[in-house]
């Protein structure tokens, strides 16, 4: 029971590391580059090779700029159960995640989204296949 | 003959006696196991690596035990220097058979039947082809290396014994940097364990890129899944924005072995 509770962790937080599908995430994120942001979903794109989705977050003078959140590709979120109307438009959303390393882009590459509600959207996904950011 | 001679003479037969007795001995305890209610030498399925350490298909976690990678000096240039913006996947390239089927999240499906297996892999939707109707590789393979290789194989026993070469030097044996040239040559071998794992180990040589031949493998298990469609090309907006991103990226660093 024990081992089956640790083993289950241990999933948890495994799938919780961001990868990324078609190549290494760290050619475009830099993980020293952490962010959260909260926002009003305006797009959802369920496509190849990453699904992405927008949001709108105002800053602190009332500016509102949107930002695309990238995710895992959409076959590993449907596997995981996780389906095109799971993330709706007009949804508040929190994305923790990292920026790249290119200045002034506006993506985050997404490591948990919550719900208004405190569910996890497209858990644990934050991006999905080989690869991953150098260790 | 002296007695001593012929007591001598009285052990080996004992011996040898001992020892062909053993055998039928041991055949028959065999002959109570139940037979196999499935078929060892069907691979047919959907099937995807389990047990990865990580979400990914770093081989040095599944070399097996003493063995090691060990570099020439022109591989370890290599791989202190490859860059993982340039990642032929990161054009929509074919990520190469390795990476396809190493891919602990897109699963492949092998179709068989008895000249031929097909592995189609979810990941870059692409196929590789295993020639099991006794062919030869082409006599040209080496000048006209293939993205998949060409690859024959036959049965050991219930093992399928694969033998690949005639790579494009353009793949990567596993997402992490792991390089090699079209001098690439691959011996895996197939081997159910139970009806939903499969056993692969591969032994890479290549003479360009490692001092010597080593072996790694995984356990392939059967899911209750489809193959989906997947592709690069269709929303990508990465390549963009990738920088220089020198030198692999391997966990287990003790069996990486250079020379300089």
């Amino acid at each position: 029971m024990k081992s089956t509770l640790a083993s289950l962790l241990a999933g948890l937080i495994l799938a919780s590391q961001p990868m990324s599908a078609h190549h290494a995430a760290a050619t475009k994120y830099d993980e020293n580059k952490p962010i959260t942001l909260k926002g009003t979903v305006t797009k959802l794109e369920w496509l190849n090779p990453h699904v992405y989705f927008y949001i709108d977050v105002k800053d602190s003078s009332g500016n509102v700029a949107n930002w695309a959140i990238e995710s895992s590709p959409p076959n590993v979120l449907y596997r995981r159960g996780w389906k095109k109307d799971s993330l709706k438009v007009g949804d508040t959303v929190t994305v923790e995640g990292s920026l790249p390393r290119e200045e002034g882009l506006r993506y985050v590459n997404g490591r948990t989204v919550t719900l208004a509600d405190g569910r996890k959207i497209f858990a644990g996904s934050a991006d999905g296949l080989p690869g991953g950011p150098p260790q | 003959m002296t007695g001593r001679r012929v007591r001598w003479l009285q052990l080996v037969f004992a011996v040898v006696m001992l020892i062909l007795g053993r055998t039928p001995a041991a055949a028959q305890s065999d002959a109570t196991q139940p037979a196999a209610k499935w078929d060892p030498r069907d691979l047919n399925g959907v099937w995807s690596p389990a047990g990865s350490s990580i979400p990914n298909n770093d081989i040095t976690d599944h070399v097996l035990p003493g063995q090691e990678i060990a570099f020439t000096p022109y591989g370890a240039d290599r791989y202190r220097t490859i860059d993982h913006s340039k990642d032929a996947t990161n054009t929509c390239g074919p990520a190469g058979y390795m990476r396809g089927i190493q891919t602990p999240l897109m699963p492949f499906q092998i179709v068989q039947n008895p000249k031929i297996i097909s592995i189609n892999m979810e990941y870059m939707y692409s196929f590789r082809l295993i020639y099991t109707d006794e062919s030869k590789h082409p006599a040209d393979i080496m000048d006209y290396p293939e993205w998949m290789g060409h690859s024959v194989g036959h049965w050991e026993g219930d093992t399928l014994v694969v033998d690949a070469i005639g790579f494009k030097d353009k793949t990567w044996l596993d997402t992490n940097g792991l390089e090699h040239s079209e001098k690439l040559h691959m011996i895996e071998r197939f081997q159910k364990t139970d009806p939903n794992t499969i056993r692969w180990t591969v032994t890479v040589e290549d003479p360009v890129f490692f001092a010597h031949p080593f072996t790694y493998a995984f356990d392939f298990k059967r899911l209750d899944t489809r193959i989906l469609s997947y592709d690069c090309g269709e929303n990508e907006k990465d390549a963009a924005h990738m920088k220089p991103t020198l030198g692999g990226t391997h966990h287990n660093k003790k069996v990486l072995k250079f020379p300089n």
